[in-house]
């Protein structure tokens, strides 16, 4: 129920009750007075027919007194009885008694007079003996006169009349009743006429508790449309009020308040649009542009350019967040500097925006959006590959861009943005530091690695993920030593899906780690199953991640593994990339430490394609390098190849650490290897990687065959 | 000359209006009672006497003698029923003379009757010496007039008190007037008087002498028969019309209706003639009257 509405009844219904108790007080005083008139009434009524009776009983006795001396002084009985019949038959004579001097009975108006000669002896007959003069009796419920008779100076006796007073009194009693009705009639009149007096009060009562409620609920009801501008963001709006009551200072507090929610509104906005760290136009700020754009009735050509910093995560774990933050800034900064340097000339307009963590949107309307937009990305390329210094360190970082044209690839913020992204991660794709133009076919690229993820991640549950062996062959003996633990991934409907697809989409989420310790089980699993089988030097390398060497619990993860297969142990060797070493290197340092601690043989995988100094590699607890195949493969036709690969057997060499040669597919490969006193190498000049038997069966065939030998 | 000639036209002129309406009377002390019982029979007698310019008739009333005196000797009466008494003194002094007289079935005759308490021993009127003798008024022919006739036959001397409480006469017969009947009967019950007399008619009469009051009364004596009423005529009437008047009366108990009429008039049966004998009574009674009037 709204508050006017409450107030208005509850204020009516208090005035009502007033109304309704002092008519009630009203009518019982009403009720009183004429109970009290009756009354009163009443006792006149009955004093005047008391008056009235006692009146008509003298007159009677005035008619009787002069009439009577005669019959009575000659004893004329007949004419005593007539006077006295005709006074009989006035209303209410009760008797007329005539009586001597003595007090006797002389007559009763009886015609035999029966009592004649008898002493009175009733009521008031001694003092109607004794009166000498006329006398009134109230005897009862009568009034009697009594009156004597004289001739001359003879005192000859007297009458008596009287006068009933009850049919005086039944009429004092209808008179009353009248006069009670009537009351009672005047009393409900009254009541009646009150009804609409009551009615008209009513509905005064109900206007002026209207008008009360209004007053007070009206300042409420102001307030509550102010607060609904200020809801639907009207904050210029004042509430202004020249009341010096309580409601107006209430109505200053919210005005009061209202400003100070639209100051931090304003605030609000400025951050809910805007990047804090970069002071950049953020995600929405960008959403709202685009739709302005979109929304113009004849809006230009626009390019989306959506620019995400490859690896910025390495960054992050490894300078810390803070760095990060330094590297966007930077980065924001250097690309508001290039807008304005190398931007095309006007009407293109660019609109450069903090996307998200490591992701920048610029906007580029005008008719050669994408023109401008092209070239401006290239730029951004490489001109980021020039490094960036944060501090003391120089920092490389790739960009990969994705754009959208509008209209041609979509004419809604969401599908614009949405088809950048899949630009932008082709990009990524297509291996990083690099641009793409939206088109519609990577949709369905797009399309096809989040299903491969997705079965990726249900992987191992289905059994589809088995562990294959390469060999590891002494280069000059060409005996196997060891093996490489490599994944396969079987799928029943897809097939065999290479490595080289899955392992970077399990690189790029978090499903390497998962992946890594089950091949880490597996791996020690088959150890253990193969223990007896296995020469004492037999080593089997299983590779890290680098996801998985950043977390805290590698040395965990592989103290539990070997806890589990306590005779795997002897065999374990674990290889790390040169690169995700760098990456790791805040971390790695304490967990290779650990992990040699634990009786581990350590590799660096792909040796080469990093960035390790020499002074890097001497830190570092690892047992040997594994050089990177794409110097094997051309080392035999590039003498650079060859070069560094001869450089690297040699400083390995200089360090007391092991070079195994990867890839190696032909005896010139292996030839030029051995020559450079490489110690180990794998490939298919060996045999590829094979199930967990079919490797099982080279090793006895190998075991055996080089048994014969010796 | 003249102014003597319109006097005379005008008187006779106004005795013949007067004859033209018959004027009827009686003594009462009740009008309405007598009105009712006169006024039938006067308005057939007046029919009956249209031929001799009779064209109504009119009650009048007297209350006493005196008054019905004045009335015939005024000629504004012309017919009157008294008793005996009364048309003794009226045929006598006052332009009246006696018509018919009132006969019914028991005879046409009353008796004065002598009452006293019912444990008085008196039996004559000797009896009543020293006594008080309550009549009822002068002037009434059976409770004045025959008691004091009685008496005075019989040689009893009575003294005529002015009321009951004058003195007392131990040798004659002390009469007091009790106005009335009732009031005889009373004086006689209560014993402000030692006997009372009663027309015989009267007597049975409850108004008049109530059951309750006559209960203890006793009758010890009556008088000789006493006439019923006289009819009266004014004597200067008209000769014709005073016969036609006279013969109307004697003759209206054969007209259909007539008995009723003289009935309700007087409680008679019909009228007659006055009886020689009746006239020589009455001759002596007018002589003793006069005496006691």
């Amino acid at each position: 129920m709204r508050l006017t509405l409450k107030f208005t009844l509850l204020l009516t219904v208090a005035l009502l009750l007033a109304l309704l108790l002092q008519s009630y007080l009203m009518l019982q005083q009403g009720r009183k007075l004429s109970q009290d008139l009756t009354d009163i009434g009443a006792q006149v009524l009955t004093q005047a027919s008391e008056t009235q009776q006692q009146q008509r009983a003298s007159l009677l006795a005035d008619f009787l007194a002069p009439t009577l001396v005669g019959p009575v002084y000659y004893s004329d009985f007949d004419g005593v009885r007539k006077l006295i019949e005709t006074a009989l038959k006035q209303p209410d004579v009760q008797y007329v008694v005539v009586f001597d001097a003595e007090g006797k009975l002389l007559h009763d108006g009886s015609i035999a007079l029966e009592r004649y000669g008898q002493p009175m002896q009733d009521e008031g007959a001694k003092q109607a003996t004794l009166a000498r003069e006329r006398i009134t009796q109230k005897l009862g419920e009568r009034i009697e006169i009594v009156t004597p008779l004289w001739v001359g100076a003879d005192y000859l006796g007297g009458f008596r009349v009287g006068l009933s007073l009850a049919n005086a009194r039944t009429l004092v009693e209808v008179e009353n009743e009248r006069l009670r009705v009537a009351g009672q009639h005047n009393l409900t009149m009254r009541t009646l006429k009150t009804v609409p007096v009551l009615l008209i009060l009513a509905g005064i009562a109900t206007l002026l508790a209207f008008g009360v409620a209004r007053g007070l609920v009206a300042p409420i009801v102001k307030l509550k449309r102010y607060a609904q501008a200020l809801q639907a963001g009207d904050y210029q709006r004042r509430i202004e009020s020249d009341r010096k009551d309580e409601i107006g200072d209430v109505m200053q507090s919210f005005d009061a308040m209202a400003q100070a929610v639209a100051h931090h509104h304003e605030e609000v906005g400025v951050l809910a649009f805007s990047d804090s760290l970069t002071g950049l136009p953020n995600r929405n700020r960008v959403k709202i542009l685009l739709q302005q754009h979109l929304s113009k009735i004849n809006s230009g050509a626009m390019a989306i350019i959506l620019c995400d910093l490859d690896d910025f995560k390495r960054i992050n774990d490894s300078l810390g967040h803070d760095a990060g933050d330094l590297l966007i800034k930077e980065l924001s900064q250097r690309f508001a500097r290039w807008i304005d340097e190398h931007g095309p000339p006007t009407p293109t307009q660019f609109e450069l925006a903090r996307f998200g963590g490591d992701e920048f949107v610029i906007l580029v309307q005008g008719a050669q959006a994408r023109v401008a937009a092209e070239r401006y990305a290239q730029h951004l390329l490489s001109g980021c590959a020039q490094g960036v210094q944060l501090g003391e360190r120089q920092v490389f970082i790739t960009l990969s861009i994705g754009i959208a044209l509008y209209p041609e690839d979509g004419n809604t913020v969401d599908t614009l943005l949405k088809n950048a992204d899949v630009a932008m991660y082709q990009a990524k794709m297509a291996g990083k530091n690099t641009l793409r133009l939206f088109a519609p076919a990577m949709v369905e690229a797009v399309s096809n690695r989040l299903n491969l993820e997705g079965e990726l991640r249900h992987a191992i549950a289905r059994g589809q993920l088995q562990m294959h062996y390469q060999p590891l062959v002494d280069i000059n003996s060409r005996k196997i030593i060891g093996a490489e633990a490599l994944m396969r991934w079987s799928h029943p409907d897809l097939g065999e899906v290479s490595p080289s697809l899955f392992i970077p989409l399990a690189e790029d989420t978090d499903l390497i780690a998962s992946l890594g310790e089950w091949a880490l089980n597996q791996a020690c699993a088959q150890l253990r199953s193969w223990d007896s089988q296995l020469p004492s030097s037999f080593y089997l390398t299983v590779n890290v991640s680098v996801r998985q060497l950043r977390r805290q619990d590698m040395g965990n993860v592989v103290e539990s593994v070997l806890a589990a297969f306590p005779a795997a142990g002897k065999y374990l060797h674990l290889e790390i990339t040169e690169s995700s070493l760098f990456e790791s290197s805040v971390h790695a340092h304490g967990v290779l430490e650990r992990l040699k601690n634990l009786g581990i043989g350590l590799w660096l995988d792909d040796f080469g394609t990093g960035f390790s100094g020499l002074s890097q590699l001497r830190r570092l607890p690892v047992q040997g390098v594994k050089i990177d195949k794409s110097f094997i493969a051309e080392m035999a036709r590039d003498p650079e190849d060859l070069a560094i690969t001869q450089a690297i057997i040699a400083m390995a060499g200089s360090l007391g650490m092991k070079v195994t040669a990867e890839g190696v597919e032909t005896e010139e490969q292996l030839a030029l290897l051995r020559e450079r006193r490489c110690d180990t190498a794998q490939g298919y000049l060996f045999s590829k990687a094979v199930p967990a038997d079919a490797f099982l069966a080279l090793l006895v065939a190998d075991l055996s065959q080089h048994s014969k030998l010796v | 000359m003249k102014r003597t000639l319109a006097s005379l036209v005008a008187v006779l002129l106004a005795q013949a209006l007067q004859a033209q309406t018959l004027v009827i009377s009686t003594l009462s002390t009740r009008p309405d009672y007598h009105l009712s019982r006169l006024e039938p029979i006067g308005k057939r007698i007046a029919d009956d006497l249209r031929v001799y310019g009779i064209t109504g008739v009119r009650v009048r009333l007297a209350k006493d003698v005196a008054s019905m005196c004045n009335l015939f000797r005024n000629r504004q009466l012309d017919w009157a029923g008294v008793t005996i008494a009364a048309a003794m003194s009226l045929s006598r002094d006052c332009n009246a003379e006696l018509s018919v007289r009132a006969l019914d079935k028991g005879g046409s005759t009353y008796k004065t009757q002598f009452f006293s308490g019912v444990g008085a021993q008196f039996k004559t009127l000797d009896d009543l010496r020293s006594h008080t003798l309550a009549l009822r008024s002068k002037g009434s022919t059976s409770s004045y007039f025959v008691p004091l006739m009685m008496l005075k036959r019989a040689s009893i001397p009575f003294v005529v008190h002015a009321s009951l409480h004058s003195p007392k006469s131990t040798n004659a017969v002390n009469v007091v007037l009790a106005g009335s009947e009732t009031n005889t009967a009373l004086w006689v019950k209560l014993g402000l008087a030692d006997a009372g007399v009663a027309n015989s008619s009267d007597w049975p009469d409850q108004l008049l002498f109530p059951e309750n009051v006559r209960k203890d009364l006793k009758v010890f004596l009556s008088s000789e028969a006493i006439p019923l009423g006289i009819e009266l005529v004014r004597a200067d009437l008209p000769a014709p019309l005073k016969r036609a008047l006279t013969q109307q009366l004697l003759t209206l108990h054969e007209m259909p209706g007539g008995s009723a009429l003289i009935q309700r008039y007087t409680n008679a049966e019909r009228f007659e003639r006055l009886p020689p004998a009746l006239l020589n009574q009455l001759q002596q009674y007018s002589a003793l009257f006069a005496v006691l009037e």
